[in-house]
């Protein structure tokens, strides 16, 4: 049984947070990350970056409550860094967050 | 929180399609007050940079104008047909866009419609072409050059008196056909490279002065700087690293604002006044971006090695021109006769004008503010470094008579459209966003082939069932068709 998360964000602040989650063992043995693109479209826009999705999944039989508390935090502080659309939703738990516009996936994999 | 799976991210952007900045208001509640602080204010600055170095640039005054004439000939179209014929239309876009097909629905009001079709791809065109790169995209069976000079010269006629100046007799604008000599996709990975680019590699560049200069350095969390690095690294770097291969040499970052500024600057017939006649070579900027770059091979402007001032920009503009044969461009015309957002939203015009007028505002001021002080838009993060970081406070009354025209004024927060209620009423804002909501809705009606796109508009807007209702009403008296958001 597992827990995933899905965060929408701008690559850069997304990929950051992907190296702090890397950084701490505690949570590189039970969290598994991978960052896909989207299709949010830039041709006719200036943004701040190219908008990813975060994959976060926690295996939860395993993980701590204090992993999820580190978690939560690394989040918290992305969440100040810039905006992350929370991507939880039903589609997600049923496992069909290939939908959405994610095209390419397992750019960067860490178990 | 459940969200539909097409939810935009809520990352900062500003939407050349409709004008308007989309950034969300700081947290509520951070867990670093400081760091949520300093990281809005990043991609405001990021932003503004776009809005400023856009509107303030030759290129950007152009492209305002092509896409002013492309919205004025669509909505013309569309009021030429009869009854009829606006059935057919409705049938002929469910089934693929009308503009651009092989029998495009042009026809439908005979050769006067099929010369419209030309006339609106060939501006469509040549603006793709301008935010594109060292290659033209596919002129969709139209010769290129054709296209081109069409568009030169429909937007100065269109725009003589009303952003450009007066069209000398016997002067028509047109494209030499003068050998490129812009490096082609094949002498370097130049192909990803296109305008918009420029302008993400300056935005972020200008990042980094706030970063090694500002006095609030050693507060900014470092967090903050390692995300602009990682930036830098990605496609927002492309210029940069492309730059400095043709260079075949390291450029200095003040050095790379400078060659952007010059990529987005070129002369244009109509705004630079005696010049009819230019090369594509010097019209598009990616192309001047190139030839300029690989010029740096066998110079070191001063500017490399010193903080950057007016004086060091001209003598930088002065030895490209030398070394390239390019020009710098610059804007004789008077772009508006409103001095201010109010008296931009208050003039009487059609619905295609209104944005048009307001960005023309802004830009007149821009074109000035770089006219008095040319570093201010090439170095433009240098305005907000120091006690240049004031300029952020008001903007409105900072200095003498404010400096409003750097920041966009339109902004989407949360879904929610927001405009200056200091400077303009809510009459003066519901008018300005019927303009951007039905000018940008043409392209979607003459090319688009399903829906009506709304992603580039406040989201709560067209939300709210009363409000959508009257938009769609206004949209449907202005297109006469039976179309809605």
């Amino acid at each position: 049984m597992s827990n995933e998360l899905v965060l929408r964000g701008e690559e850069s602040n997304v990929l950051l947070l992907a190296k702090e989650i890397a950084s701490h063992p505690e949570l590189a043995d039970v969290c598994r990350v991978r960052i896909a693109t989207t299709d949010e479209a830039t041709d006719d826009s200036f943004g701040y970056g190219p908008v990813v999705e975060i994959i976060i999944t926690l295996s939860s039989g395993v993980a701590t409550n204090a992993a999820y508390d580190l978690l939560r935090r690394l989040i918290s502080r992305a969440r100040d860094r810039g905006d992350l659309t929370d991507r939880q939703d039903k589609a997600v738990r049923q496992g069909k967050n290939d939908a959405a516009g994610v095209k390419a996936q397992d750019e960067k994999e860490q178990q | 929180m459940d969200v539909t799976l097409d939810a935009p991210s809520g990352a900062a952007a500003l939407k050349l399609r409709s004008q308007m900045l989309f950034l969300n208001q700081p947290r509520q509640d951070p867990e670093n007050l400081v760091l949520s602080a300093f990281a809005w204010n990043y991609r405001y600055l990021h932003e503004t940079n776009h809005w400023a170095r856009y509107h303030g640039s030759s290129a950007g005054v152009l492209l305002t104008l092509l896409r002013r004439s492309r919205d004025a000939l669509a909505s013309y179209f569309l009021e030429t047909l009869e009854s009829q014929e606006r059935r057919r239309l409705l049938e002929q876009r469910q089934s693929g866009q009308l503009f651009g097909q092989p029998s495009g629905v042009g026809s439908l009001s005979g050769p006067n419609g099929a010369r419209l079709e030309q006339d609106w791809l060939a501006l469509y065109f040549t603006h793709q072409a301008l935010m594109g790169g060292v290659d033209p995209p596919r002129a969709g069976g139209i010769a290129v050059d054709w296209a081109i000079n069409r568009a030169l010269h429909l937007t100065w006629f269109n725009s003589e008196g009303k952003g450009m100046l007066k069209h000398p007799d016997g002067l028509e604008p047109h494209l030499t056909a003068a050998p490129t000599s812009a490096p082609s996709p094949a002498d370097v990975e130049i192909g990803r490279l296109n305008t918009r680019l420029l302008f993400e590699c300056a935005a972020v560049l200008d990042e980094t002065y706030m970063h090694t200069l500002g006095s609030v350095r050693e507060v900014v969390d470092p967090a903050l700087w390692n995300m602009t690095a990682h930036t830098i690294e990605g496609d927002y770097g492309l210029a940069y690293r492309i730059a400095e291969r043709l260079a075949g040499r390291d450029v200095g970052a003040g050095c790379m604002l400078a060659l952007i500024d010059f990529a987005l600057n070129p002369v244009v017939p109509g705004l630079h006044r005696g010049v009819a006649a230019v090369t594509w070579d010097e019209l598009q900027p990616v192309r001047r971006f190139a030839i300029a770059a690989r010029s740096l091979a066998d110079h070191s402007p001063d500017l490399e090695h010193a903080h950057p001032t007016s004086e060091l920009l001209g003598a930088f503009h002065a030895d490209t021109e030398t070394a390239t044969g390019l020009r710098v461009g610059r804007v004789d015309s008077e772009l508006s006769s409103a001095t201010s957002l109010q008296g931009a939203a208050r003039q009487p015009v059609h619905f295609t004008e209104i944005i048009p007028n307001m960005t023309l505002t802004y830009a007149r001021k821009l074109h000035e503010e770089r006219r008095a002080t040319p570093c201010s838009i090439t170095f433009f993060g240098l305005n907000f470094v120091n006690e240049g970081a004031l300029r952020f406070v008001r903007p409105e009354t900072w200095w003498i008579g404010g400096n409003w025209w750097l920041f966009p004024p339109l902004q989407v927060s949360a879904g929610q459209y927001h405009w200056p209620a200091e400077s303009i009423s809510q009459d003066d804002a519901t008018n300005l966003f019927l303009g951007t909501a039905l000018s940008s809705a043409l392209d979607d009606i003459v090319h688009g082939t399903g829906p009506l796109t709304k992603s580039h508009l406040p989201e709560a807007v067209l939300h709210d069932t009363a409000e959508r209702k009257a938009i769609n009403q206004e949209l449907q008296e202005f297109t006469g068709l039976p179309l809605a958001w």
